[in-house]
Formats: C-alpha cells, sequence, structure tokens
C-alpha cells in the first residue's frame, strides 16, 4: 500500500504512455502457449538471465462487472490477501514479506488481475506459491478485514473530492458513459462502497474469480516444464464454480456536444475533452493509434505539446490518448493550466484538433511517427514485467498470433488517408464533451 | 485497491515514488559487470552490461542541485533543467528531441536536491547519437531570453501543479523550510514562487556557467553495450571537453535545534494530513557512524515496509486511525537529510489522536527490542529486491548516477547487502533513542483538529 510520493524528483515533464497498443512481439521474445486440463489459456515466456518468477492470472472481472454495487471488484481484489479459512491477514503478508514475494491485485474497466512475483530458488517459492494458490481457492473475506477496507476505501474516496483532477476525471467519465458499466471509478462511490456487503463480496470472488473467467500469463527463468506443473496447480485452485459468467448488456451510448464547468477552488483549472470512441478490434485502431501519436500522444514530439507548452508556455503538460476497451473506449485530450487561460486553451485545442480531422498529419509528421514507433519497439519489450503485460493483454483481447509477428509492418503501411479517415469516422468534433473544472476565471 | 494505482490511472504519472524508499535496496554486482573510468578532463564514466534487450540507457548526472544554491535564487537548477531542451547553435530547439523520437528513444530529465541528470534510453545501436547530442549541450546551450519567458510560465504551472494546489505538496515544502534554518534543504526544489518572479535567463546562464563541465559530471550507460566500444564513443564526444573551475559550495551548516517545531496549515476544503522530519546524519555527514545510517534505513523498513511493519499494522490495521501511513530515509543525501514520517488520517479521525499513538510507536522503538521476525522480514526484502531490480536497465543506471554523484563512490554497494544484514535490534533501539528525539523534530499538520 505504498502512497504516491509527489515530492522527490522534478522531472522535466512527465509523459502519458498509455499502451493501447497491445498487439506486440518480437521474434526473440518466445512466447510458448498451453492450455491446462481445466481449459485455461497460458502464454509463458522464458527470461533467463534472472532467477525471478512472474505469474499474472487475468479475469474478466474489471469494474464493468461491478452492477449496482459500484467498487465491488475493486474491494473484492483489495481484500484477497486479507484472510482465508485456515489463515489470518498477518500470516498472509508475513509468508509473502518474509520470502521476499510481491503478491498484488489491479482492476481496470474490462479486467482484473491477481499476479505474483518471486525469486525462483524452491525455499522461496514453495511457500510464496501455496500462499497464492490458498488465496485464489479459499479466501474467506472476514468480517472486521471487509469493514476496516470499506471504511479505507470511503476515506480515500471522500479525499479525493478535494481533489481537482479527480473531480475533472471522475465527472468526465460519467459525462461520456452515462449509465454504462465504463462510467464509474473503478474505486466506487462513497455511498455505493458503503452499501457492498460481506456476501456481495463472497459472491463476486466465487462468480468471477474462478477457472472458467481466467487466463494466465507468466515470465519466468524456469523450464517450460516447471511452468506448466505451475500453470496446472493454479489451474486446480480456480477450479471451485460450474457457474458460467454472465456477459453483460452493452448499453448504447448517446454522443452528445456538450460544455461543462464546474467551479472549483484551485489556481489551475483541470480540462478534459473527449468522446466515446473506439472498441478493440476495430479495423481503425492501428491508423487512430498512429494519428494520435502525432496529435497528442508521444510527448514533446507530438503538436498538442509543442504549440501549447513550447511555443506558448500555456502549461506543464498536455496529451491525448485513445483507449480501445472490449466495448467502445474513450478518446480524450487532458490539460492543466492557470485559470485565467483555461479558456483560451480549449479553444486552441478545439481548433487544432478540428484542424488534424480535416487536414491529417503531413508526410513528414506520419515518417517520424511511424520511425519512432517501428524503431522504439524493443523498448517495449525490454524487462520481464512489460512482457508479462503483453501476454496478459494478448490472452484476454484474443488477439490473433499472425497479426501480432506483423505489428511492424502494418505500422508501416499506415496512410495519410488511413488516419484522416479513422479521425473522421471515430472522432466527430461535433460530439465532443468539454469539461472544464476550476475558479470563476476559468469560466466562459 | 491502492491509492498509488488509482492515482496512475485517473491522472498521469507524478514524480518518481519508488526511488526513496528503495535506497534501501541496492543491487550488488560483480566486478566483471561494471567498468569505470575518470577522464583526464575530469568526465567520470561508469558502464554496466545489461544484455538481455538490444536497449542502452544513457544518463549525465550532474552534482548541482537546489542544495547549492542561495536565498533569493531558489530554482535555478530546476529552470536549467528545462533550459536545457531549448537547443544548442549546432542543433536547434527540438532537433534533440525528434531526433530521439525518431529512432524509437524516450528521454527525460529530473533534479533533485542534490543533482540534476538527463537520460535517453533507445535502441542499443543509436547509443551514439545520444551522446553526440548530449554532450553538445554539457557546453553549447544557447538560452535566449524568449525560450526563457515562455519556460519560466510552464515552470510555475508546474509549481502550481505540484504545491500550489496539492496540500501534501505544501506541507513537504513546509516541514523542510521550517525543519532548517540555515541548510539549503531549507529550499524547495522548484523554487519558490516569488524568485521564479525574478528569476532570468541571466541567472539561468551564470548556473549552467557555473556548474555544467566534465568535472562536475558523470556519465552512466547500462545495457546491451561492448565496454571498448562504448568507452571510445563517450571519448570522442567528452573527451575535448575542457575542464572548468568549479565554483567551492557554499557550505551552509545547520545550527543546532533548541526544541521541537510544528507547523499547523489550514486549507479549506481539504483532507486533513501529518508529516513529520527527524534531522538525521547520511554517509556524507561529519563523524558519522555508517552502521548508524545502515541502522536508520532498517528502522525506515520496520516502521513501514510491508503489511506487518509497524505503522500499517497499528495505525492502519489496529487503530482503524489512518488510510495511509509511511516512512523514508536516503543515507546517501548530500546533507543532513529528514527521516520522514506521513500518514493519511481516515477522514474524520482526529489529528491529535492519530499522533499520540504514533508517538507511542516510536517511544517503543527507543525502549524495546525489535523482534528477529522483523529483522528477517528486512533482509529477506532487501535479498528480494536485489534480484528484482535487475529488470529495470533505467533503475540500475539511477542508483550508479546517483551513488556516485551524492557519495562519490559507488563501492558501497559491494557492502551493502552485508552491512543492512549486521544491524542488530539493538542497535535500532540505539539509533531510534539517538536521533528521534524531540530536539530535532519538526512536524506538519495540514487541518488539524483536536
Amino acid at each position: 500500500m505504498m502512497k504516491s510520493r509527489i515530492f522527490y524528483l522534478y522531472k522535466i515533464t512527465f509523459f502519458i504512455i498509455i499502451m493501447s497498443i497491445t498487439n506486440i512481439t518480437k521474434a526473440d521474445v518466445n512466447i510458448s502457449s498451453y492450455e491446462t486440463k481445466n481449459g485455461i489459456k497460458v502464454l509463458f515466456s522464458k527470461s533467463d538471465n534472472i532467477p525471478m518468477i512472474d505469474i499474472k492470472i487475468t479475469f474478466d472481472a474489471g469494474s464493468n462487472r461491478d452492477g449496482d454495487t459500484k467498487g465491488l471488484s475493486m474491494l473484492t481484489h483489495s481484500l484477497l490477501d486479507e484472510g482465508t479459512s485456515v489463515r489470518k491477514s498477518e500470516e498472509i503478508a508475513s509468508i509473502f514479506e518474509s520470502n521476499g514475494s510481491i503478491f498484488n491485485t489491479s482492476v481496470n474497466k474490462d479486467r482484473s488481475s491477481i499476479s505474483l512475483r518471486s525469486l525462483t530458488q524452491a525455499k522461496y517459492l514453495n511457500p510464496s506459491l501455496k500462499m497464492f494458490l490458498e488465496i485464489l481457492s479459499d479466501s474467506s473475506f472476514p468480517n472486521n478485514e471487509v469493514n476496516l477496507q470499506k471504511k479505507r476505501t470511503i476515506s480515500t474516496i471522500i479525499e479525493d473530492q478535494s481533489d481537482p483532477s479527480e473531480i475533472a476525471s471522475n465527472l468526465f467519465f460519467k459525462e461520456i458513459y452515462g449509465d454504462h458499466p465504463y462510467s464509474h471509478p473503478s474505486i466506487g462511490y462513497a455511498d455505493s462502497v458503503k452499501k457492498i456487503s460481506r456476501k456481495n463480496i463472497k459472491d463476486f470472488y466465487d462468480k468471477n474469480i474462478n477457472a472458467k473467467n481466467a487466463s494466465i500469463a507468466i515470465v519466468s527463468s524456469l523450464s517450460k516444464k516447471e511452468v506448466i506443473a505451475i500453470a496446472e496447480k493454479i489451474s486446480k485452485s480456480l477450479d471451485k464454480s460450474k457457474k458460467k459468467v454472465i456477459t453483460k448488456q452493452t448499453k448504447t451510448i448517446s454522443k452528445k456536444e456538450k460544455y461543462i464547468f464546474k467551479n472549483f477552488n484551485s489556481e489551475q483549472a483541470h480540462i478534459y475533452i473527449g468522446l466515446v470512441s473506439i472498441r478493440r478490434g476495430s479495423e481503425n485502431h492501428l491508423p487512430l493509434y498512429v494519428g494520435n501519436y502525432i496529435f497528442g500522444g508521444s510527448g514533446f514530439s507530438a503538436r498538442l505539446m509543442q504549440e501549447l507548452r513550447v511555443k506558448r508556455g500555456l502549461t506543464y503538460g498536455v496529451y491525448s490518448y485513445v483507449y480501445p476497451l472490449r466495448e467502445e473506449g474513450p478518446f480524450l485530450i487532458g490539460i492543466e493550466t492557470k485559470a485565467d487561460q483555461a479558456q483560451k486553451s480549449v479553444k486552441l485545442i478545439q481548433e487544432m484538433l478540428a484542424e488534424f480531422i480535416k487536414k491529417g498529419p503531413t508526410d513528414d509528421e506520419l515518417k517520424h511517427a511511424k520511425n519512432s514507433i517501428i524503431n522504439g519497439f524493443p523498448l517495449r519489450i525490454d524487462s520481464n514485467s512489460d512482457i508479462l503485460n503483453y501476454l496478459s493483454m494478448i490472452n484476454y483481447y484474443d488477439l490473433s498470433k499472425d497479426y501480432l509477428k506483423t505489428f511492424t509492418s502494418e505500422i508501416s503501411k499506415i496512410t495519410k488517408k488511413d488516419i484522416m479517415n479513422a479521425f473522421k469516422k471515430e472522432i466527430n468534433v461535433n460530439s465532443l464533451v468539454t469539461l472544464v473544472v476550476g475558479n470563476a476565471k476559468a469560466k466562459k | 485497491m491502492n491509492r498509488f494505482l488509482k492515482k496512475n490511472i485517473t491522472n498521469f504519472l507524478v514524480g518518481v515514488n519508488v526511488f526513496v524508499l528503495l535506497t534501501l535496496f541496492l543491487t550488488p554486482y560483480s566486478r566483471a559487470e561494471v567498468m569505470e573510468k575518470t577522464l583526464d578532463n575530469g568526465l567520470h564514466i561508469i558502464l554496466k552490461k545489461d544484455t538481455r534487450a538490444p536497449v542502452v540507457t544513457s544518463h549525465i548526472w550532474y552534482k548541482i542541485g537546489s542544495a547549492d544554491e542561495i536565498s533569493g535564487k531558489t530554482g535555478l537548477s530546476h529552470a536549467l533543467e528545462h533550459m536545457m531542451f531549448k537547443g544548442t547553435k549546432k542543433y536547434p530547439g527540438g532537433v534533440f528531441s525528434q531526433a530521439i523520437s525518431k529512432l524509437g528513444g524516450k528521454e527525460n530529465a529530473f533534479t533533485s536536491k542534490d543533482y540534476t541528470a538527463y537520460y535517453q534510453t533507445l535502441p542499443s545501436q543509436y547509443l551514439e547519437e545520444a551522446l553526440k547530442f548530449e554532450s553538445d549541450r554539457m557546453n553549447n546551450l544557447v538560452i535566449s531570453k524568449s525560450d526563457f519567458l515562455k519556460e519560466i510560465e510552464v515552470i510555475k504551472e508546474e509549481r502550481r501543479l505540484r504545491t500550489d494546489d496539492q496540500p501534501e505538496g505544501i506541507a513537504y515544502e513546509q516541514l523542510y523550510a521550517s525543519a532548517y534554518n540555515n541548510s539549503s534543504y531549507h529550499d524547495p526544489i522548484i523554487g519558490w514562487m516569488e524568485d521564479l518572479n525574478s528569476m532570468t535567463e541571466v541567472d539561468i546562464s551564470n548556473w549552467y556557467k557555473n556548474w555544467y563541465a566534465p568535472n562536475n559530471a558523470t556519465v552512466v550507460i547500462v545495457g546491451d553495450i561492448n565496454f571498448e566500444k562504448t568507452m571510445k564513443l563517450v571519448k570522442k564526444y567528452y573527451g575535448s571537453k575542457k575542464k572548468v573551475k568549479i565554483e567551492d559550495r557554499i557550505i551552509r551548516d545547520e545550527p543546532p535545534q533548541f526544541g521541537k517545531k510544528e507547523v499547523s496549515i489550514q486549507i479549506q476544503g481539504k483532507p486533513s494530513y501529518i508529516i513529520m522530519g527527524y534531522k538525521v546524519p547520511s554517509l556524507n555527514s561529519k563523524d558519522v557512524d555508517p552502521s548508524d545510517c545502515y541502522a536508520l534505513s532498517v528502522l525506515s523498513g520496520i516502521l513501514s515496509s510491508g503489511q506487518n511493519s509497524r505503522l500499517q499494522k497499528i495505525l492502519v490495521r489496529e487503530k482503524k486511525v489512518a488510510s495511509y501511513a509511511d516512512s523514508g530515509y536516503s543515507m546517501f543525501s548530500r546533507n543532513d537529510p529528514l527521516f520522514l514520517i506521513d500518514i493519511n488520517p481516515i477522514v474524520g479521525e482526529k489529528t491529535d489522536k492519530i499522533r499520540r499513538e504514533l508517538e507511542k510507536i516510536i517511544e517503543d522503538l527507543k525502549k524495546n527490542l525489535v523482534k528477529q521476525s522483523e529483522l528477517d522480514r528486512i533482509k529477506a526484502q532487501v535479498l528480494a529486491t536485489e534480484v528484482y531490480q535487475r529488470d529495470s536497465i533505467d533503475y540500475q543506471a539511477r542508483i550508479l548516477g546517483m551513488l556516485k554523484t551524492s557519495i562519490g563512490d559507488i563501492s558501497v554497494i559491494e557492502e551493502y547487502t552485508k552491512n543492512i544484514n549486521k544491524v542488530t535490534a539493538k542497535q535500532v533501539r540505539e539509533v531510534a533513542k539517538k536521533y528521534l528525539v524531540f530536539k530535532s523534530k519538526t512536524i506538519v499538520t495540514v487541518n488539524d483538529e483536536k
């Protein structure tokens, strides 16, 4: 539970690297696939140099499965290591910590994951793995732990209500997604978390954290045989429910142009501009990715950064991203600036976006972006943790292996026309939601 | 649920949070993995091989940070870091960044109290490009008034984002400003807004000329490299740089403190928060017994590393008064640092009550010996982290650059694990008694409730 420390180092900029391209592999990242006896897909990559293992189990159990109990997925995941039928929270933590292992969970809108990092020496790995399996099969969600975790969660949610960037982000997603399950923050709302019962949590765990709903990614120096043995053990631990997961209903998202101002007493205004755009697997994904890279997705080189920061000194950070999900994901532009510069920035960004959609990138920009993405390919897979995340995404989104191998050539084929068509189709300037959170000076 | 993760999903990554806490855990290396050399002009070079991927990270570290600044001119080191991206005669504004981007590389820079560093991470066959540009801006930077006037506005936006609109940022700034009377750790890295308002391009230019020189810098390169070839390349680009006379650094020794200092900040509508610091030694301190520093590191681990650490266990789980609690200590600071503890109360909990509980935790550490299981936990984590860190070339480069720049020597890594493992329960109690005392304590609360 480490909290973000904001203070220690001042960086020249923070780059927003949202990896919306997941379909990446490389000739010399060897990937083996395997299916466990009860049908869990396993992707494995061998990495010889470091005596460690990373295991990540991915579930189709993100916050879009919260239903009316918003925050349920995240609360359930945060409680997984807080007790089993034979062990208390302290003992679980002590087993991981005294063996130098790291247990972690994460939840986003689509997916959730449960992961373990351990040394491969048997004396550390065996007890850690045993504990990990026990959590998968037998988390018990003791009442006192449920209450404590709810209390901490609610406290964090209330704290966030005094943070303008949290307010802006939550409002923006609520606005673009309406009553769609992507609308709410994964942590939930104070009143929804309050209502979550132990039974809700236990039901969520039984229905979602099981073999029918899982895939496994492993990166390790262990042999394939050893990895398969581990995968089978995991698979067995998850084989506890015959229930089929019910696929949720897709709700339609209305796309209407809108301007929203929310008054908040801060020096800077926090601004989001965007809309709901494409889903994963869309034929427009790569053209949008490359176009967005040029427009606002590549740090200093991007148009937004050049125009608003470098040329005008309006902000420390401005960016855009496309984030395809299983269902339609957002395209958004974000910036923070001194309140009295908010409207000027909004106008400039809107004009720039309209211009980009109308005229597309220049030939030079396109060439530069393709070079950058293609040359930078090895950097995306230069660590075990990077590779692990890719394996997990490839599994979850069922990406075609052949398509992956040809990623760089797919990028190289993208034309200016592809980008213009994709932007025209997927980012309609007449449907943009613009949100400004700031003091009175930031208002129109 | 993890606050850190959550923040990073919705906002953007701010700062490098793991750095300070992980100073507990360094990765040892075998002699064969690392090559070191100092050129005639004083430039120090550290190379480390990691051939897992065809990637390299190239850093340059300057021994200049906010700790070298003086009153009225705070924020110069950080502002200069920003101006370093404005181009040279040979490679004007943006050429460097564009080139790195085109090669698929990432670049960034950061400033701390003790140092300023720049890096590029890119496919290893392009290392020479990074060196070509980075060496050029060591002494050929063009600092124009028009660029400065725009960039200083960017820096003010950065200050608003990280400090002025962030109660925790304000509290952190106030903690250092209150704890230190004379030490330059008194001033914030980004500088006071008042100083940013009066700063000029001439100030920056002088700062640049004073401190940016081969004899005040360390080049660190980690990745898929060949030692000989890489050393040749570094010499090619840096070998002809002239040594510059580096001004004597102004020593601002901290006078004794006479009692506890307390600051109470009121910011309407914000949650309460507690941050405190004890003045403690680093490996650089005069007459310090290094084993005290190792014991303080272990003490910080006992307090905050893992779910069973004291702060977690007592404040978060048993007393249920805090939603987060943390501590931090860096034994590698150039000046005497603060041993930090910070706490986010559960909304509605009285800060007074939390402070009393915290006081009990500290007093217990002074009176009773920590358990063997607690020491074992720290040791296991040190051992594992050594291995896990090898997964990031950038992190490896940071450790090397930081050590060389802050304490002048990277060999401390070799004995590091041994020294941590040597720490006994008695020593932990001794350093708690010696340093976590009334007369070295400063505490800042935001919206305290009694």
